[in-house]
This record gives structure tokens, sequence and C-alpha cells, in this order.
């Protein structure tokens, strides 16, 4: 008999973030109050939180770039800053009363599935405890990716990346080099710019970029958003509205978006006069393979005195003297990578081991899969929030991590229905099903035709991250969970019923 | 006047060899039928209907295992020959109330069965799943043509894209007070459409018409509201007894979805027989297919002698 030595939870959430606050605001309101969220660090908001360098901001409109059960009349710009999103995240958890269940500085190191007892045996960095259902919230852009450059040991100055800012190093005066140009370095180049003595940006490919239609949210317009909240919805129907006309183009007629290309080249150019630079910054592959970027600093930064653009990736470093691909040596003081997160590796799945005792990491060692983005095959009672296809490239990511915990809901529902102690393992036949059926659609999408190479596609070229379709098309698939696509997993010795009572009672 | 069932071929209920009358836990009194061989030791078959119908339903079944089955029959309340009851009695807990006494008054001391349940005769089943007499008695348990839950917005009588707006639309037809009338043509031709399949001969879909025409409008309403807000999976989650399942592919009232859900869900599951082209009605749409599983039901279960069965498979475990 195994003596209960540790805490029991019906639900453990894995992160603070967006997905796992909005996973404790709907178990709560689901009335399910057994649960704890585990966050590694010391405070809530996740990529929000970890995200700190100077100029960042969410590229989507911030009223639908929140949830719809905790509407923001306050948000002060189109396109708020962090701190606000950070803010609006801590306000959050005070306002649905989730502080009592986060345990901080509770790193998760191992989630073991025990197939006697049916639940999780989760250790943290600060205990251990067991949980019959693990909601898994480390989100895509938890985890940095500095790529293993040579030499880079031996570099004397400061290095650190984009997510992991040291606000206490002093840019002011010095030589800095700034390698990628995604959402994160377009933000941080013009930011640090006017500050640094020169500033050094290694660009491998050149993004597509349009101009941020940002601006001020009026007093007035804030005050009529508090006062009638339909105005707000409307706001955000509006946004959403927009965005969702946009997806067949990413998704089924990616030549649509050539028009769009005119556009951001009429950007670059009239903020870019030079020719040789305006060649460097032009893209060659199709709008929207990569993420499409929106600043208005951007290009303007690019062209001052004190900045270069060196059109290579960073091969090595010797010394404080950085070696581009091409040959191009530049000295620095301090090296910022901009170089993105473990998406398509999701680290959480080295740590995570299944009724089959492989890891998660092994399963999906050809490329993540899960049902309806959610549940992998012999990982029971195990539910991802943001996981495999549920990314998008032009809306807001609230609006999946909401869908998903539609399905959550259901999934506790259908827990609770079925009675007892059971678990739900998603088969193998439905799991390989769904993926057939995105992978089908994710041919002639933009990602997977367009011509580049981005953090959508695996390392063997599959994209296992984007969702092909509308949210609205999500949402209609996460209502319910089916139950003809689980297998109803039942304590092995408590099968036979009353039959074998006498050894369910030894075990229970 | 209600329409009387057929009166001629394989579609005609037979006569009874008894007709007795089981008290359910509310007091309701049920109108229970055995058919078949009085020989002793012959295997006991307990049938239950569903919604709309009356024992008159399993005709061509009880026709068949009559020559060597005790067969039990009923009428579920309100249906056939058992008297509708007050407002508040139309839940799956009567449901479950009204088998537990008919396999008390029909079956003898000790005795098990092998227990079929049509739509919501199938419900009846996974209602009584945790009922001590319930797991006493049944050997072996058919399902057919059923479902657990949600069928409002599952169910594709109304054939509307969204699923909001079939299960308001469903809702609104399984609860209808609206006399269904006499037998016409048309009647016929809507009752085929909702519930049979294609292939359903004329003399099927009378035999149907004949038998859902005669159940009061008031009792349909009152079950089809139960149905409508069903949920019954954790009762079949907990049916703890070698369960098949019969079902028609072409299903429109419990879709055939309904049934593969429900294999996932049986804990002792054998099996599920898709009917190609079957609609909801199968019983009498594919008579052979449903006496054929009963049987083999009966041959694994119940008449290599009882409690042995159990104990063989115990050790297999």
């Amino acid at each position: 008999m195994a003596e209960r030595e540790h805490e029991h939870v019906r639900v453990a959430v894995i992160g603070s973030g967006f997905g796992g606050l909005g996973a404790a605001v709907r178990l709560r309101r689901q009335g399910i109050t057994d649960f704890v969220v585990l966050e590694r660090a010391g405070s809530v908001g996740g990529t929000w939180r970890d995200n700190s360098y100077p100029g960042c901001a969410c590229d989507v409109p911030s009223h639908l770039y929140s949830f719809s059960f905790a509407p923001n009349p306050e948000w002060p710009r189109n396109f708020s800053g962090q701190p606000h999103i950070r803010a609006y995240l801590e306000r959050v958890t005070d306002t649905f009363g989730l502080r009592p269940h986060i345990r901080f500085n509770s790193e998760v190191r191992s989630l073991r599935w025990n197939g006697e007892e049916l639940h999780w045996e989760v250790e943290t960095a600060s205990g251990a405890l067991t949980a019959d259902v693990v909601v898994s919230a480390t989100g895509p852009l938890s985890d940095p990716k500095v790529p293993d450059i040579p030499g880079l040991a031996s570099f004397p100055g400061k290095v650190f990346h984009s997510a992991r800012w040291d606000h206490d190093y002093d840019l002011r005066g010095k030589r800095i080099a700034m390698i990628g140009t995604g959402a994160s370095a377009i933000q941080i180049v013009p930011s640090v710019q006017p500050a640094v003595d020169r500033l050094t940006l290694f660009q491998r490919t050149p993004a597509w970029v349009l101009p941020r239609a940002d601006r001020k949210i009026s007093g007035l317009e804030r005050w009529l958003h508090a006062k009638v909240p339909a105005t707000r919805a409307a706001r955000r129907g509006l946004l959403w509205g927009i965005r969702e006309l946009q997806v067949s183009a990413f998704t089924k007629r990616p030549n649509e978006l050539g028009l769009i290309e005119g556009l951001a080249k009429g950007h670059m150019k009239r903020a870019v006069k030079d020719p040789a630079l305006r060649a460097k910054l032009t893209p060659d592959y199709r709008i929207g393979c990569k993420r499409i970027l929106l600043s208005n600093t951007y290009y303007p930064a690019l062209t001052q005195p004190n900045v270069d653009v060196v059109a290579s990736g960073l091969r090595e470093v010797r010394g404080n003297v950085l070696v581009a691909s091409d040959g191009t040596e530049t000295e620095a003081d301090a090296i910022v990578f901009g170089t993105g997160f473990h998406v398509t590796d999701m680290p959480i799945a080295h740590r995570v081991t299944g009724a089959n005792g492989t890891t998660l990491a092994e399963e999906w060692k050809d490329g993540m899969e899960a049902l309806r983005g959610t549940t992998a095959a012999g990982f029971p009672n195990f539910l991802t929030i943001i996981g495999p296809n549920t990314g998008l490239g032009n809306s807001s990511m609230i609006l999946m991590i909401e869908s998903q915990l539609n399905y959550l809901v259901d999934f506790m529902r259908q827990l609770d229905v079925l009675g007892g102690k059971i678990a739900l393992n998603a088969r193998p036949s439905a799991v390989h099903a769904w993926t057939r059926g995105v992978q089908k659609r994710m041919e002639r999408t933009v990602w997977n035709t367009g011509g580049c190479d981005s953090w959508y596609l695996d390392s063997s070229g599959r994209n296992t991250t984007a969702w092909p379709g509308t949210t609205a098309e999500f949402r209609k698939v996460t209502r319910q969970v089916d139950l003809a696509e689980y297998e109803v997993l039942r304590v092995p010795a408590a099968r036979g019923g009353e039959r074998s009572g006498q050894i369910a009672k030894a075990v229970a | 006047m209600a329409p009387t069932p057929m009166t001629r071929g394989r579609y005609a209920p037979p006569a009874p060899r008894r007709r007795l009358t089981a008290t359910s836990a509310d007091g309701s009194r049920l109108h229970v039928e055995i058919h078949g061989t009085d020989e002793p030791g012959a295997p006991a078959v307990v049938l239950s209907h569903g919604w709309t119908c009356s024992t008159a339903f399993w005709a061509p079944v009880v026709r068949d295992l009559a020559a060597d089955h005790k067969v039990v029959l009923y009428d579920q309340r309100g249906h056939g020959r058992t008297p509708a009851v007050g407002p508040r009695g139309y839940t799956t807990t009567a449901l479950a109330d009204d088998l537990v006494a008919v396999l008390g008054a029909a079956l003898e001391p000790g005795e098990r069965a092998v227990l079929a349940g049509h739509s919501m005769g199938g419900m009846t089943m996974m209602a009584s799943s945790e009922r001590p007499e319930f797991r006493e008695r049944a050997a072996a348990v058919l399902l057919c043509s059923t479902g657990c839950a949600n069928l409002s917005a599952e169910s594709l009588v109304i054939p509307m894209r969204s699923p909001g707006g079939r299960r308001i639309a469903h809702q609104i037809v399984l609860g209808s007070r609206a006399p269904l009338g006499p037998v016409t043509a048309l009647a016929k031709r809507i009752l085929k459409y909702a519930t049979m399949g294609p292939a359903a001969t004329p003399e099927q879909v009378e035999a149907c018409a004949r038998i859902v025409h005669a159940c009061p409008a008031g009792v349909r309403s009152r079950w089809g509201k139960v149905l409508a807000g069903l949920e019954l999976t954790g009762g079949a989650a907990r049916l703890d007894v070698p369960t098949a399942i019969v079902a028609g592919t072409a299903d429109r009232l419990t879709p055939i979805v309904q049934s593969r859900r429900l294999a996932s869900v049986l804990p002792d599951f054998l099996g599920l027989t898709e009917l190609p082209g079957a609609g909801h009605m199968t019983p009498i749409e594919e008579p052979d297919a449903v006496i054929g599983r009963i049987r083999e039901l009966v041959r694994d279960h119940l008449r290599s002698g009882g409690t042995t069965t159990t104990d063989l498979k115990e050790t297999a475990r």
C-alpha cells in the first residue's frame, strides 16, 4: 500500500503567463479550487515578465491581446508596452483571487505518469506533489535560444539574450552587437541606438516590416470604454474580424500577400534613402512566411551614422572581435542575442515521462503532434496550452489560449461525469488523423511555400507550430472533448469492479 | 383512436405465455410479458424498448428467441400498457427503478439474463449500471442504437450546420407535444426520414409507425425532454458487464458517433457491430443482426453456466 506522503491536487498548472493564469481563472469558474499553479520565477507574467528589454511591446493591439473575461478599458496605447501587459496580468491574478494557488520558485523538474494510481508525480524546486491532471502552460516563447557560436565563451565583454536583459549593464557609449532581426531585435534597435556608441546589427535574413498604427488611446475613448462596455466589445470585435479576414491569404492564397509586400517596400523606401542599404534590407521570400514585423522606428534607426548592418550571421568570436559569415570583423563591448526561443522543441517535453516510460521529447523527436493542439497519445490527463499547431501569424494568441481553455474545462467535466479514479488518454489513431488533417492544410500556406526558414518550422522543415485556419475554426473544434478520441484508463486492480473489491481496497 | 400494432407477419407481436405486473420504487405498476419456453434452465433474455415504442417493437426478435429462450418484455412507463405517471416521474432514475423491478418480478431468484436495450432502453441499462439488483442479474448487455449524452447537439434529424442551432431545434422537436395524428403516407415518410435507413421496407416502416403513433403525445414530450438533457456517460463508464453494441451507420437520432463514444467509455466492451445503411430502428430494420448478437451473448456469457464465466474471466485478468 502506497503511503501518500505528498500533497495531492486535482490539477497542477505549469506556468503563470497568459496560459497558466487563464487556466486558473477558468478552473475556479468551473468550481475547481483544488489546484496549484507552479511558477519557476518569483512573480507572474511569463513571457511578459521575462522580456523587459528596452522598447518591448506587443505587436497585436491590446484590446484584442487580452482575456475576453477580463477586459481592460484602461489600455494606454493601441499597442501597449510590456510594463502595461505585465501589470494587467498582475491585476488579473488579484481580481480573480489566484494568488493562493500560485507556488513561486517552483520550477517543475520532472513529471512522471503513475499508471497504477492514475496520477502525475510532479517534482518541483520547492517539493513534490501528485496531480490527477496536468496543464502545461509553459509557453512557446519562454526558453531563450542562443546559437552555439565558436569562441563565444572567451568573449571578454557582456553577453545576454533579449529575454534576459541585464538592466544593470549600462549601454551608454558602448559598442553593441545585436544578433538577429526578429520581433525583439527590431524593437531593441531603435530603443538603444541613440544611447550607444556603435550598434552593429547582424542580419542573417531580413524581415518584412510594416508601419505600426500605434497611438495613445485618448482619455475620452478610455472613459467611453469604461462606461459603455459595448464600445470596448465593438473595438475588440473589429480588431478580431479584420484579422480573421486576413487568414485565408496566409493559409490558402499566399500570392494575395504580394500586395502587402508593396506596402512594406514603400515603408522602407520612405525611411531608407541609401539603395545599398535598401538592397540589404529587402527580403527575398514571400511576406508572411516569417512573422511580419510592425515598426515605424526600425528603418529610421538603421540609417543613423552609428549603426552598421552586416547582412550575414555571426560565425565566430575571437576575443572581442565578432566575425560574420561573410568575413566582416567587428569589435564590440557587448553582444545581445535576439535569436528567439525554443519553439519547435518544447523544453518541458524533456521532463515529462508518459505511460510508456518515454519522454514527450522522445515521442516528438520526429515533430510535435497533439490532438486538437492539446493532448498527446501516451500522456494521459496532460494538456498543453499553446500546444503543437496552435500558433498564429497575424492575430492574438489569447484567442487560441481561450479556445484551449474551453477544451480543458470540458475535459474536466468529462472526467467528473465519468466519475471515479480514471484518466483520458488520446488514442494514437485520433492524434494521427488530426495531425494528417492539419498537415494537409499546411501544404499551401505561406509558411510552407513562402521560400523561407522560420521558427514555425522544425529541424526537418515540418510546420508543427502554426494553426492553418481561422481562430473561429479552432474555437469550434475545441468546444468539446469527444470521448471517442480517447481511451478511458482505469485503476488496474479496480477493473473487476466489486468482484475484486478486496484488491481495490488494498491499493487505495 | 390510437393505431394498433401489426396483426400479420414477422412484425406482429406474438401472444405472451404469461402477463404480470411489476411494482416500481415509486409504486408505479409496469406491464410485463413473458414469452418463449417454460423449460427449466432455458436462458433468459430481457428486452427494454426505446422512446415512443412498446413491447410490440421487439416482435421479430421475440418470434425468433422464443423457440429456446425465456424472453421478458415490459412497457416503459407511459408506453404501451404501462400507465403514464405524474410529471416528476420521468427521469433516468425512474428508468433504472423500473428495470430493476421487472428483473425482480420476472426472473427466478438468482436467475441471470442477457439484457438488451434499444435507444432509451439502452440508456436504461446505463442508468441501472450501479444498482446491485442489476449487477446480480446481468450476464451481458446488448446496446442497440443508443447514446449517453449530447443527443440534441449531435442528432442529424434537423439538417443545420451550426451545432448550437441543432441543439435548440432538436430540443424543440424532442419536447414537442404536437400529436402525430393517424398513420398516413406523409407521416410514414417523415418517420422513415427521421428514424430509419433508406433500405427500410414499407412493412418495416408501417410496423414502426403503428407503434410510434400509439405513444401519447404527453408521454413522448416528457421522455423527449429527458433525452434532450441526457448525461449518462458516467453510467456507461460503470456498466461493468460484458457489453456489445449494434448501431446503424445511417442513424440520424443517435448517430454512430454516439456508439463509438460508448465504445471508448464502456469498461467491458465486446465490440461494435456497425450495420451499413441502417437507421435508428435496428431491431426492426435488421432483426437478424440483433438476434444473432443476443444469441452470441447468451452462448458466451449465460449458457456456459453463469458464475463460471466470471470466474474464468477473472483468472484471465
